[in-house]
């Protein structure tokens, strides 16, 4: 598999808060990576340099989608991404929003009123079309012409996401998507996602190259493994003093795991996964588990051998 | 139980309730006056408010500069006769009431919308760059703290006391607002959908035109309705000081000769048209961003 996004020695602090330290990270085409850690650990501030509206402080994120890599700066339309707030424009339809990237990646000011006035509404219905496509395959076709706070919380975060796929992006980035969601809809769109992954499988199967990589940041534990091939860990709890630095210098990657498969219509069986779980909760979310020195170490060596091998 | 909801027509019948007894009070009041002083002018009765709604709409315009003039031929009770009433335009030509709602509209729609237009375009650059918005920011709210009517003798003595003169006054008298409030409107802006529009896509100009603009505008709808309120004020004041047309001047005029029964119309109409005004951004609010009263909710 080739990769798609690397995170080289990523460290990033404000002022005297270190935050990351020396993150690194290689996400291959075709996967579905779950970002796990404790609260306030960087999460957010990671996705924010991989998004590239903050680069980091110092080491870099490269994309490899095309032949040429490239470190990211500034965001850009080969990364989309969907926040848990404020995930939709308020002053746009449910397929405006999606047709909107469709929109302003294709055209230009000056062609859509000036110049190439005819072509443009042209394509406009055409685009509006594919929204409408794009948002049928959500199970949204009752809510294009609504605005956003006509939607539900997660009708809002389905049309989110088809916003970002629309786009056909290299990677599409979650920042806890389904944190404000009751249960029942988290599974939905839980089950959304592995319905991409689905899709994935079958183009790898045929030979083709897998069309969706997905990288969501999520405090449950559970979703993480649900959804996601890979889990990612991180977390400040770890033992700098071994790797030899003076005061704890922010979190890093401490676990990274494969997860189990699922495919969209299968059960959602939380008990059997709770081993890998538990092991998550102690290497990522327990505090004391970094005075508990060299078991970090084997971890973190063991989740690199399985990345990179 | 406080906050209980009422039906809409109990509200309503409460509301006419009011009214009538507002009305009520004061034909009792003129009723008073006129017994002690027939001739009385400060409280007019129903006839005498009539007769002068009617010297408004129909009495010819008088020289404009002549006041003495003016009110010699609204004494001598001048009547249509002399009034060039063939075709519509030209009867409402020379109308009190339509030579002061030209000018007094004229002038508001003037200032008040270049104040809102420079605004909203100062507004949204210091919004989207900081660098602008430390350059003007300083300056916007010296100019935001300057009472205007304190100031116009400086318009007076600059601009003279032309069409241009009352344009600059309302428009320095909002755009300062307009353009801090809009500044803060844009920082409203989230972050989030800031971010997302450039993952889409878009340019820097399109983020502020297909993003940030529609997300401020309705809120510039209401900003206007609000604004209508000091810029009438700085208007009128401005009129009554130095207007030889408009309802600051009108009312100078018509309350020096005690003839009440015709300022009271003229101010019952002000309102009216800034109820308009207000009625019609409402309006064009509800039809342009549908989205906005759903985002309230
Ligand atoms: N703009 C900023 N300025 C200063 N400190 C910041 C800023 N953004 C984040 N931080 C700090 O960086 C740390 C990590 O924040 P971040 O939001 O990335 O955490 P997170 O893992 O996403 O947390 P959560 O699970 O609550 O979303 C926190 O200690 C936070 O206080
Ligand atoms: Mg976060």
């Amino acid at each position: 598999m080739s990769s798609i996004l690397k995170v080289n020695a990523l460290s990033h602090w404000f002022g005297s808060n270190r935050v990351l330290f020396n993150v690194n990270m290689d996400i291959k085409r075709g996967q579905i990576v779950a970002l796990v850690g404790p609260s306030g650990c960087g999460k957010s501030t990671l996705l924010r340099a991989i998004v590239g509206t903050h680069p980091p402080c110092s080491g870099n994120v490269t994309m490899l989608d095309k032949e040429q890599p490239r470190i990211i700066d500034t965001p850009g339309r080969d990364r989309g991404i969907v926040y848990q707030r404020y995930s939709l424009f308020p002053h746009l339809t449910a397929q405006e929003n999606v047709a909107y990237g469709l929109m302003v990646d294709q055209t230009t000011i000056a062609s859509r009123h000036l110049f190439k006035r005819r072509e443009w509404s042209a394509l406009r219905k055409q685009h509006m079309a594919e929204a409408a496509d794009m948002l049928e395959r959500m199970k949204l076709g009752t809510a294009l012409k609504k605005y956003p706070p006509e939607l539900s919380g997660g009708m809002c975060q389905r049309v989110a996401i088809a916003q970002a796929l629309v786009m056909k992006p290299a990677i599409m980035l979650l920042d806890e998507p389904f944190g404000a969601l009751d249960e029942a809809t988290r599974e939905e769109l839980q089950r959304i996602l592995l319905g991409l992954y689905a899709q994935n499988m079958d183009a790898t199967r045929e030979g083709r190259e897998p069309p969706y990589t997905i990288m969501i940041v999520t405090h449950e534990i559970n979703e993480a493994i649900f959804v996601s091939d890979r889990v990612l860990g991180l977390s400040q709890y770890w033992n700098w003093k071994e790797a030899g630095e003076p005061c704890a210098p922010g979190a890093t990657i401490v676990y990274d795991q494969p997860a189990p498969i699922f495919s969209p219509d299968d059960e959602r069986d939380f008990f059997s996964f709770r081993g890998q779980k538990n092991d998550i909760l102690h290497a990522v979310f327990d505090p004391s588990f970094c005075q508990s020195a060299k078991e970090y170490i084997q971890l973190a060596n063991q989740a690199q051998g399985g990345a990179t091998h | 139980m406080i906050g209980k909801q009422i039906e809409k027509r109990t509200g309503l019948i409460f509301s006419l309730l009011a009214v009538v007894l507002l009305l009520g009070a004061y034909t009792y009041l003129s009723h008073v006056q006129h017994q002690k002083n027939a001739q009385d002018r400060t409280i007019p009765t129903w006839s005498q408010l009539w007769q002068g709604v009617v010297f408004l709409c129909v009495q010819p315009n008088a020289a404009q500069d002549d006041s003495a003039d003016l009110l010699a031929a609204a004494m001598a009770g001048t009547d249509m006769a002399s009034a060039p009433a063939s075709r519509k335009a030209s009867f409402l030509k020379g109308r009190i009431l339509w030579e002061a709602s030209r000018a007094t509209l004229g002038r508001l729609f003037a200032g008040l919308s270049m104040g809102l237009v420079g605004g909203v375009l100062v507004g949204i650059l210091m919004g989207c760059f900081l660098k602008i918005d430390a350059a003007v920011s300083p300056v916007m709210y010296f100019a935001s703290r300057i009472i205007p009517t304190a100031a116009m003798p400086i318009f007076f003595k600059l601009s003279g006391i032309d069409f241009e003169m009352y344009v600059a006054m309302i428009t320095f008298g909002s755009m300062p607002i307009v353009t801090l409030t809009v500044s803060q409107y844009v920082r409203e802006f989230p972050d989030e959908l800031r971010f997302k529009a450039y993952t889409l896509g878009a340019s820097h100009t399109e983020v502020i035109t297909t993003a940030i603009f529609p997300y401020v505008f309705p809120k510039v709808l209401d900003l206007a309705v609000l604004m209508i309120g000091p810029a009438l004020v700085y208007l009128i004041a401005a009129e009554q000081i130095v207007a030889g047309e408009g309802f600051g001047y009108r009312i100078r005029v018509l309350t020096k000769a005690t003839r009440f029964e015709a300022v009271y119309p003229l101010i019952v109409v002000l309102t009216v048209y800034a109820g308009i005004i207000t009625y019609g951004l409402k309006l064009l609010q509800r039809k342009a961003c549908p989205w906005y009263k759903a985002e309230r909710r």
